[in-house]
């Protein structure tokens, strides 16, 4: 037997040795699945992407974007907040009166760029702030729920269905009429409309690992329900909840935007694309750019989370 | 009184109810997984137990360490009754007795690193072992169950099933158990890596003096390692003795049909028993026949055995081994009565 006073040295200078005969021996021995638990879903993404010419478009957009959006809140946010009435509705493509008005400016003489790319900033905070608060919530009710079972289970499912038929224009008015409108409110109201979502998924998956042996070994550990919820189940059930994650995005940025685009939206002087497109509404006839550039780049967004949604679906289904 | 033994199990039962849609029909209907099980163990002792797939082995395992409710019955573990401890004696029981499960792919965290796993109990009971030791003594786990120290950053997933089972023991035996419940560790397993996770088995219970209770439905794999053995047949146990006694006289005719299947060389056994091969299926749990449970496939099944359960019990006075069985093999006769094997 190998016992526990077993010489330091000796093992070191073993392992160095060995390392790389051992190592393929334990792969060949694991049979069809060699590595892959152990793949992170990212790399899994990583990989899918280099065959697939959508998605590397989808995700350099993205990046592009994030990039534009973090750099230009810093270079630009002065521009932002200049107006200049000689240079109103300044028509977007021409560099005459310098590379800030590159896509023109507004009714205010404000570089539309900088406007664009503050907004973006607000859009993307509030949007990812509302998927991530809505995933956190979601998962640990659903995981919970799912882990217990019974009359908790039964009552969290039925809310759960309630507040998924619920209108969340409807819910939005209530929210922001008790609170009061903000960046803060907002994504409540966002999130709140979307948990049940996550809730469902997380209580499926679960359902299904909660059964596992590995899970009652815990049990045997003496290891409590919530730990075992927050150590065991969640790392295993969270790949689905990423995929579901970066689908939701997309919706969720399409409900700000109609929530801001409704003047349900953040106010003065923070502004989202919904809310450019409800200012630009006023100015369609001579200066289209102001509507049309924040949809545009609200639907290049959505639609390039959601190719890359398709991605981290199937890496994720791919375990 | 004779002096309490570390695990006392009295008169265990559990029935699952089955009235769920696929059994529309019989609304309400009990499964015995378990119907009335009592044995003992002791420390440093290792008791076999072995019946075929579905006759409540793994049922009994979870049972004991209460993983699940019993329908009725007791588990005293050194005196103290299992199923009527505190949340707090609960825990600290499981600290006591631990269990390696059959499937080893089923049995680790996917998405854990092997040293993740084996300070998964340290986590649980703080104090144990300090924080800044789990990463080397984990390491001295791997090294105790054959593996390499710098296995420790793996996953699963990268190993074999007996090293992952190598895996299983070491996480059971971080707690420092002393009582080790292997719930057919081996027979996921390879043949040829079966008789590697048995010694390592048994090493471990030698060093730490645990007591064992090992699990299994080939008589074969049990055989070496136990000092006891109780066979159990559709939840109940049928032939309760020494190793030496049952596998040397078997009485009960379950037993002799088991062992008469398990191949032996003649020099182990001079008169081997004639070949039993049990004819007709086992019966469903959930309707187990009347009388004795094994009397559809008795060969030596009399009027009797339809109408009275014969209860485990010993048939000489002195005699250790228990038997329930109406017409158990006298261990003398049975030298003589039965023909020489092939
Ligand atoms: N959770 C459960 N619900 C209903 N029936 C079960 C459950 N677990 C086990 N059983 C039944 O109990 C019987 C004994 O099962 P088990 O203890 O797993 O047997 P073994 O481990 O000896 O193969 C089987 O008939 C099995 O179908
Ligand atoms: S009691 Fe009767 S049926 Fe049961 S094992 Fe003994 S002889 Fe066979
Ligand atoms: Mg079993």
């Amino acid at each position: 037997m190998t016992l526990l006073n077993n010489d330091q040295e000796n093992v070191e200078n073993d392992s160095a040795e060995e390392a790389p005969r051992l190592s393929l021996r334990a792969a060949a021995r694991s049979g069809p699945e060699p590595l892959r638990a152990a793949d992170g879903l990212w790399r899994k993404v990583g990989h899918l992407l280099r065959r697939d010419v959508l998605g590397i478009a989808a995700t350099t957009y993205l990046v592009l974007l994030l990039l534009t959006t973090v750099v230009g809140s810093f270079v630009l946010a002065d521009s932002a907040r200049n107006t200049n009435l000689h240079l109103r509705f300044v028509p977007p493509l021409s560099t005459q009166y310098g590379w800030e008005y590159v896509l023109g400016s507004d009714a205010l003489g404000r570089s539309f760029l900088a406007q664009l790319t503050v907004a973006a900033r607000t859009t993307l905070l509030i949007s990812i702030g509302a998927v991530i608060a809505a995933a956190v919530v979601g998962a640990l009710i659903g995981t919970v729920v799912g882990y217990a079972r019974g009359r908790l289970d039964k009552v969290a499912m039925r809310i759960a269905d309630v507040m998924l038929a619920f209108p969340s224009l409807l819910l939005a008015l209530i929210v922001l009429y008790t609170l009061g409108a903000g960046l803060g409110s907002l994504i409540l109201v966002l999130a709140l409309a979307r948990i049940a979502m996550y809730t469902r998924v997380a209580r499926a998956e679960t359902l299904a690992v909660r059964e596992r042996v590995f899970i009652r070994a815990s049990r045997a550990f003496g290891a409590g329900s919530l730990r075992i919820v927050c150590t065991q189940i969640l790392p295993v059930i969270a790949n689905p909840l990423v995929a579901l994650a970066t689908l939701e995005f997309a919706l969720v940025m399409l409900a700000e935007s109609a929530l801001s685009f409704l003047g349900l939206g953040v106010h003065e002087p923070d502004v989202t694309w919904g809310g450019l497109i409800a200012e630009g509404r006023n100015y369609l006839q001579h200066a289209w750019w102001i509507a049309l550039l924040p949809g545009l780049a609200i639907t290049l967004t959505a639609i390039a989370t959601n190719v890359l949604a398709e991605l981290v679906r199937k890496a994720a289904e791919s375990e | 009184m004779p002096e309490e033994p570390m695990l006392r199990v009295e008169n265990l039962v559990k029935h699952y109810s089955i009235n769920n849609g696929m059994r529309g029909r019989r609304h309400g209907a009990v499964l015995r997984a378990l119907d009335g099980v009592s044995f003992q163990v002791a420390a440093g002792e290792t008791l076999g137990l072995v019946g075929e797939s579905g006759c409540g082995k793994s049922t009994l395992a979870q049972t004991l360490l209460r993983l699940v409710e019993p329908t009725s019955g007791h588990v005293y573990y050194r005196g103290k009754d299992v199923y009527s401890m505190s949340r707090k004696e609960l825990k600290d029981f499981r600290k006591h007795a631990q269990v390696v499960f059959q499937d080893p792919f089923e049995s680790l965290n996917p998405r854990k690193t092997i040293g993740q796993i084996i300070a998964e109990p340290w986590t649980i009971h703080r104090g144990l072992v300090p924080r800044a030791q789990w990463r080397s003594r984990a390491a001295e786990l791997l090294e105790l169950v054959g593996l390499r120290r710098d296995h420790i950053d793996r996953h699963p997933g990268q190993f074999s099933g007996g090293q992952r089972q190598r895996i299983g023991i070491a996480r059971a035996v971080a707690v420092e158990p002393d009582l080790l419940i292997c719930d057919e560790p081996v027979s996921a397993l390879d043949v040829s890596v079966q008789a590697q996770i048995l010694n390592v088995i048994q090493d471990i219970q030698r060093e730490f003096g645990l007591g064992v209770i090992f699990i299994s439905h080939d008589l074969g794999v049990v055989r070496h390692i136990s000092d006891k053995i109780g066979v159990m047949y559709l939840g109940r146990m049928m032939e309760y003795g020494s190793e030496s006694d049952v596998f040397e006289r078997p009485r009960h005719p379950y037993t002799q049909a088991l062992i008469s299947a398990v191949p032996v060389s003649r020099s182990e056994r001079e008169t081997a028993l004639p070949r039993r091969i049990l004819a007709g299926d086992l019966p469903s749990p959930v309707n187990p026949p009347s009388g004795c449970r094994f009397r559809t496939r008795c060969w030596q099944a009399e009027a009797i055995c339809a109408e009275r359960e014969p209860a485990l019990e010993t048939h000489h006075a002195d005699e250790r081994t228990r038997v329930a069985c109406h017409f158990p093999a006298s261990s003398i006769a049975l030298s003589t009565d039965l023909i020489p094997g092939p």
